[in-house]
């Protein structure tokens, strides 16, 4: 008896638990690159392939490890974990309420802006999201969102190396694919 | 030596359009000169150590945590220098072997290079020279400063001084300047160099010139005013030579050139001549180890008043692998066809180089040519150290 009851309370632990923080299928496909200008026409780009998304209270969170973005130099990639505090800051988060997304029918594409909150280095700063998404016929969703920051917002250094500086605007996009949305 | 050559700050290299696969489009990133060339920035000397060498280093670069902090910004390795002072050093020596027909004709050593230079920034003054040795056989007579024909000479390639403009992504600068045209490429005897006159061994020229560096784009054009290395004056060509390059990614980048100049008694016709080039040229690393390379240009010759004009063509498309870090296998088609040498000729290169430690690298070269005349083949090997 008492095991039945604990595993009806088990149950509905996940049943509600799931309403409010719905596991989304991963994400496939993923590309998340950020992009930098510097001085004299440098131009840096750094990628990650790792992105996962979950639904909680209506809203879509996309979070990014930043310990994988690779910039191409191990020197480089040390130098920009240690300006986001990686140690003590390992994920980028952006939340989107999901009723100002516009979901596609089979076949369609559907493009618009989306405010979210993105979160940084430990700090929430309001965002304008532009996505384009597009369901194919056999019901995946492909997705391009994109953003600029200017990393000062959220409390980042502004990055300096042997004469040459990085501008704090950055560029941020981000292609998955989905599956079930 | 080798010792003291790995100690020593990096102070300059070459022109090496294969960073294009470390996502260096732009030449300003790491060079004095926006469109690439000896002289090295602090940032350039950092990337030289972090990028280029198989030692220190090796393996995958960008999952090497442990990479150290580069020593650049001292002399030799220790002594402190300002950040606006960088001062190079430059040997390069080789031995060349030639065959033709299969036979060898020559071979000798080949005192390539023994130069010393600096480059100066303060705000946005910029200054660059350098001064070199050119022994009796091995002077490049177009940068010669000193004129014994039996002697050793004083060479001088590059120096200019400038002023950076818009934030530093513009540079107006006046002197003796590598002509903005094409592919900035070592390979100073390829086709393209020769029959456009535009290496930067020895055909750098006097002038204006005005370079803008943008995260998508690059672009140069110079006022060309005369090589005073050449004499006399009627010898010297003047005229205008740019280029326009465009990143369409951070891997990818095309462009184009142009170049017209005119000299009352050209080099090649002792007439009054215009002598022009149009070119497109590309790089593209689709693979981070592999670069690929290309230029196509026209080239005209015009005798001016005799109606006489001579058309030609050069090409080279250029493979470059790095396997491992440091080490590359090289290989290249080219072909060229001016007024001066009227039959199509053709060439293969390939070979190694290696960049063993900062401020080392060896470098073997095989060259196959072949349309005028007796079918040429060269050996060259190379060692070149930089300060």
């Amino acid at each position: 008896m008492s095991r039945a009851v604990a595993v009806g309370i088990a149950g509905a632990v996940l049943l509600v638990g799931g309403l409010v923080h719905a596991a989304i299928a991963s994400p496939s496909g993923t590309s998340v690159v950020i992009s930098m200008q510097g001085t004299a026409g440098l131009h840096i780009e750094g990628t990650t392939h790792e992105l996962s998304l979950s639904e909680h209270d209506g809203e879509l969170s996309f979070q990014v490890p930043l310990s994988g973005v690779d910039t191409g130099i191990g020197l480089r990639n040390r130098h920009m974990r240690n300006y986001l505090d990686v140690a003590h800051f390992p994920r980028a988060e952006l939340r989107v309420p999901r009723w100002s997304l516009t979901f596609p029918a089979s076949g369609k594409a559907s493009e618009s802006d989306t405010p979210g909150i993105l979160t940084i280095h430990g700090i929430n700063r309001p965002c304008s999201v532009h996505y384009r998404a597009e369901r194919t016929p056999s019901g995946e969703l492909r997705v391009r969102a994109t953003t600029k920051i200017d990393m000062r917002d959220f409390g980042v250094e502004v990055p300096s190396y042997l004469g040459v500086h990085v501008d704090p605007e950055v560029a941020i996009q981000v292609d998955f694919s989905l599956h079930d949305l | 030596m080798l010792l003291l050559l790995g100690l020593s700050v990096s102070g300059a290299a070459h022109a090496y359009p294969f960073m294009i696969r470390h996502g260096y489009t732009q030449c300003s990133s790491c060079h004095t000169d926006p469109s690439g060339g000896t002289f090295l920035n602090e940032y350039g000397r950092a990337q030289s150590q972090l990028l280029l060498s198989s030692i220190p280093g090796g393996g995958d670069e960008s999952s090497d945590d442990a990479q150290g902090e580069p020593t650049v910004g001292r002399l030799l390795g220790f002594i402190p220098l300002p950040s606006w002072f960088r001062p190079g050093g430059w040997v390069r020596e080789g031995y060349i072997w030639n065959a033709v027909d299969g036979k060898i004709v020559d071979r000798r050593a080949l005192q390539m290079r023994a130069d010393l230079g600096a480059d100066v920034k303060i705000g946005a003054f910029r200054a660059a020279a350098e001064l070199g040795y050119g022994s009796p056989q091995g002077t490049p007579r177009l940068a010669q400063i000193t004129h014994s024909t039996t002697g050793p000479n004083l060479v001088g390639r590059e120096f200019w001084a400038g002023v950076e403009i818009f934030g530093g992504e513009g540079l107006l600068r006046a002197g003796r300047i590598n002509v903005p045209f094409g592919l900035r490429n070592l390979e100073h005897t390829s086709f393209v160099r020769t029959a456009t006159q535009t290496d930067f061994n020895a055909d750098q020229t006097y002038g204006v010139a005005f370079a803008m560096s943008r995260p998508t784009w690059r672009a140069e054009v110079m006022a060309l005013l005369g090589n005073l290395s050449v004499h006399p004056d009627a010898y010297r060509e003047r005229g205008v030579s740019g280029y326009f390059e465009l990143s369409a990614s951070p891997t990818t980048a095309i462009g184009i050139s142009a170049l017209a100049a005119r000299a009352d008694a050209s080099l090649t016709t002792r007439v009054p001549t215009l002598r022009q080039a149009y070119g497109g040229f590309a790089r593209v690393s689709p693979w981070r180890p592999l670069v690929v390379q290309l230029e196509a240009d026209l080239v005209t010759e015009s005798r001016l008043g005799s109606g006489v004009h001579d058309f030609g063509h050069a090409e080279w498309l250029q493979a470059d692998l790095e396997p491992v870090r440091g080490l590359h296998l090289f290989g290249a088609l080219e072909g060229m066809k001016t007024g001066s040498t009227p039959e199509l000729q053709r060439g293969v290169w390939g070979g190694l180089w290696w960049f063993v430690i900062p401020h080392l690298d060896i470098r073997a070269d095989v060259v196959e040519r072949w349309g005028q005349g007796p079918a040429t083949t060269t050996f060259l090997v190379q060692l070149n150290g930089y300060l």
